[in-house]
């Protein structure tokens, strides 16, 4: 028969001591290399009721993972959960004697050889810093960001395209924890947003308001709904996906791909308002509306965040930063975009209400069409004359706003003078 | 005098010269048991750890109470589980240049003592309560 490698035989240390991270005086978290050169961290996780048999987990990490670990960017739960493959080896040591080994996922570890959540390292408590840094060449991962790296690690290990909302900073954001009232908030903005942008890539952008209660659209309004799924301390990141995936089996962008592009180059093109004035048409009232609400309450909470998007099929990455000076940037470069168109003509027909104090009026013309507004100030002393009996001329000044994120154009109109006619 | 591991301790690379004779109050991790034989046993007896070949053969203390309960509580965070190893309560007793050679504090309060032959602490130590 064949022999079998008996994975008994293979020692996880295997390896080279390198030095201790935590602690001076009780060393429960040392670091090794592997033939590899990858760190390899080995920590005293449990013994027996006499502490003759010590039990020790051991796991392979990314070079990067343990230098975010002594930057205090993860937690010593995290360094554990970050295990290379989800992997690690148990085993149980008899002072000179190996005993056995188990291989087992970080996850599966009982709840008292974790650290506890929020357990980050001390600089103070690290023992062997240069040594490990230097041995590891760990300077070659010092611009590489954690979240980042959680965010492509976690969309590739769930297989699904990721949206990434980092908070950075802003009033209620804290390391770990965020304002409810303002992650409920934001994450509702950016999931209208998201769907309008879902809307407006199926039904194209002239598609008006769609109505989410008609059992024709149910299958659609499903598919424009996302899940957040994943969260870090990071100050606070979370990471959302579309609820349910849509296979494109021969076009090489995938829907929310084509929707990823969409929003980041919205992003980008409103802090920019040439570009956003030869860009702004592609994109649907609704869709500039949602993302002027968004705009508006990043510059109003003082936000400074990231947005991101990752694909981990080919690997395809997008981000931008937003803060409160680039949401006012972009709420005003949209604003300026306001059009208004002006009119004046002559309309003949009766007053059906009046305000004397206030000037508003409505008037219906002899072809039955309605207008409302209010007199110029200028003649405004003048109403007191009018009646609801006599036909009257009357000039309108009207203004057509098209104002960005509004559907309807906002119509204004003035009456700059009238004449009472002897007959219709 | 003799230290109690002389043999053990590689003297080629453990700097002794911090360590002098001196009077000082302690406090140790301990198992309720003062007569528990794992209380004064130095770290080469408790653990795999090999590798500082000095630093296995000297017992940890503190210089206060308070000091020593911060520590565990620490210590606690990072392993729920450590109080199976180094005990559930605190000792405290008075130090004498007769017990061996210890070095200053560091910021937290903890020191070494490299025992001299024949010394046993269990003796001189009380226990004053758990360690959490």
């Amino acid at each position: 028969m064949k022999k079998i490698h008996d994975i008994g035989s293979y020692s996880p240390l295997d390896k080279k001591f390198i030095g201790t991270l935590l602690f001076s005086a009780y060393p429960i978290t040392t670091v090794y290399s592997n033939k590899k050169g990858n760190p390899v961290i080995k920590e005293w996780v449990d013994c027996n009721k006499n502490g003759t048999v010590d039990r020790y987990f051991i796991y392979e990490l990314d070079p990067s993972v343990l230098l975010f670990f002594l930057r205090g960017e993860i937690s010593h739960k995290d360094l554990f959960l970050s295990a290379k493959n989800n992997l690690g080896f148990i085993f149980e040591k008899n002072r000179d004697e190996e005993k056995k080994y188990l291989i087992t996922s970080p996850q599966d570890l009982p709840e008292d050889y974790l650290p506890e959540y929020d357990t980050y390292v001390n600089p103070d408590d690290i023992v062997d810093y240069d040594k490990i840094y230097q041995y590891f060449n760990l300077d070659i991962y010092e611009d590489k960001d954690y979240n980042n790296y959680y965010h492509k690690s976690i969309s590739s290990k769930y297989n699904a395209e990721t949206f990434n909302i980092h908070f950075k900073t802003g009033s209620g954001i804290k390391h770990g924890t965020i304002d409810t009232e303002l992650l409920g908030i934001t994450t509702l903005e950016f999931d209208n947003l998201y769907k309008e942008l879902v809307f407006d890539t199926f039904l194209g952008k002239d598609r008006g308001s769609l109505n989410t209660k008609s059992k024709s659209n149910q299958e659609l309004v499903e598919f424009s709904k996302t899940e957040i799924y994943n969260n870090i301390a990071a100050s606070y990141s979370i990471f959302i996906r579309p609820k349910y995936s849509h296979a494109t089996l021969f076009d090489k962008e995938t829907f929310t791909e084509s929707v990823a592009n969409k929003l980041f180059n919205l992003i980008e093109e409103s802090l920019d308002s040439e570009k956003l004035a030869d860009t702004y048409s592609r994109y649907s009232e609704f869709v500039i509306s949602s993302y002027l609400n968004l705009m508006a309450h990043v510059k109003e909470k003082n936000l400074n965040m990231d947005f991101a998007w990752y694909k981990p099929t080919n690997k395809a990455y997008k981000k931008n930063k937003v803060n409160s000076r680039t949401a006012y940037q972009a709420v005003s470069n949209i604003n300026n975009l306001s059009t208004t168109e002006k009119d004046q003509f002559d309309v003949t027909g009766k007053f059906t209400a009046l305000n004397c104090n206030t000037g508003h009026f409505a008037f219906e013309s002899v072809n039955e069409e309605e207008f409302s507004g209010y007199l110029e100030k200028r003649i405004r002393d003048s109403a007191v004359s009018l009646n609801f009996k006599d036909f009257y001329k009357i000039t309108i000044d009207r203004a057509i706003e098209k104002e960005p994120g509004k559907a309807d154009p906002k119509i204004t109109d003035t009456i700059i003078s009238h004449y009472k006619m002897d007959r219709k | 005098m003799e230290l109690k591991y002389e043999e053990e301790i590689n003297t080629n690379t453990c700097d002794l010269d911090p360590f002098s004779e001196s009077e000082r109050k302690a406090y140790r991790f301990v198992f309720q048991d003062i007569d528990d034989s794992r209380n004064f046993d130095p770290p080469y007896y408790r653990t795999d750890y090999k590798n500082d070949e000095c630093r296995v053969w000297a017992l940890s203390f503190f210089d206060s109470l308070e000091e020593s309960k911060a520590k565990i509580r620490t210590l606690k965070k990072h392993t729920p589980n450590i109080q199976k190893k180094l005990g559930t309560h605190i000792a405290e007793g008075n130090l004498d240049k007769n017990d061996g050679i210890t070095n200053k504090s560091n910021g937290e309060g903890h020191f070494s003592l490299f025992e001299y032959k024949g010394v046993d602490l269990s003796t001189k130590f009380n226990i004053v309560g758990p360690s959490i």
